[in-house]
């Protein structure tokens, strides 16, 4: 069986810098990504967490390579079962007036919960991120479907 | 060789009607649509063809499958690499 990998590519009417705050920055994050915030310094080799609106930690890992406003990769594990890891990289590229991001999830390891977990939340995610991005204002990723 | 197949997935602030609309109506497609015009009568069967602001189909192809406002199905074939494909769209 070939290893899964996701991969995502959109393009936003954004500048890198801004879509970069959008994605490290907890005032922002939790305006799109359903209240929830990634809370880290983002340097390379740092601690990085995924935190619900009570501080609860859904997902951690470290930040493994951190170039900004290009390119983000983050180890990521559920707290509860960090054996379960895998690694996320965000690229992001300037084109015209817009930036192509793209979203790669991989490196799961053999029978992981992970891939079922995440493979219906990033079309939510990153069509929230878009939509807060151009309109201001995010959607609601926890809607039921 | 594997059969290729490509799947987007997006969610977007609208209704299912508002969304059927700018897919199919020629004057919402030209805004986003590399400016081409959706030609279509959109029945099972009906060509179906994507024209330039010069007037020419740059992609055509048929209805297979129509569900208004929740699934639209058609072949798709482009003038430059004429291989016959399939799309559907599902809302």
């Amino acid at each position: 069986m070939t290893k899964p990998k996701l991969v995502y590519t959109t393009y936003i009417r954004t500048t890198p810098k801004k879509l970069w705050e959008a994605i490290t920055k907890p005032e922002f994050t939790a305006q799109y990504w359903g209240k929830m915030t990634n809370v880290s310094d983002w340097k390379r080799g740092s601690k990085w967490e995924h935190h619900n609106p009570d501080s609860e930690v859904w997902i951690t890992g470290k930040v493994l390579e951190s170039t900004p406003p290009k390119r983000l990769v983050l180890s990521w594990a559920d707290p509860d079962d960090l054996k379960d890891k895998s690694r996320v990289t965000f690229a992001l590229e300037a084109v015209e007036d817009m930036t192509c991001l793209t979203v790669t999830h991989g490196s799961f390891k053999a029978g992981s919960t992970m891939v079922k977990k995440v493979s219906g939340g990033w079309p939510r995610v990153l069509s929230s991120l878009k939509t807060f991005l151009e309109t201001g204002r995010g959607l609601n990723i926890f809607c039921k479907h | 060789m594997k059969n290729e197949q490509f799947v987007y997935v997006t969610y977007i602030r609208t209704t299912p009607e508002q969304l059927w609309q700018a897919l199919t109506s020629p004057e919402f497609t030209q805004r986003y649509w590399l400016q081409t015009r959706q030609i279509s009568d959109w029945q099972p069967g009906a060509a179906w063809r994507a024209v330039d602001p010069e007037g020419k189909a740059i992609i055509s192809g048929e209805i297979i499958e129509i569900d208004r406002p929740r699934k639209l199905v058609f072949t798709w074939r482009n003038k430059r690499s004429p291989r016959l494909q399939r799309k559907v769209i599902r809302a």
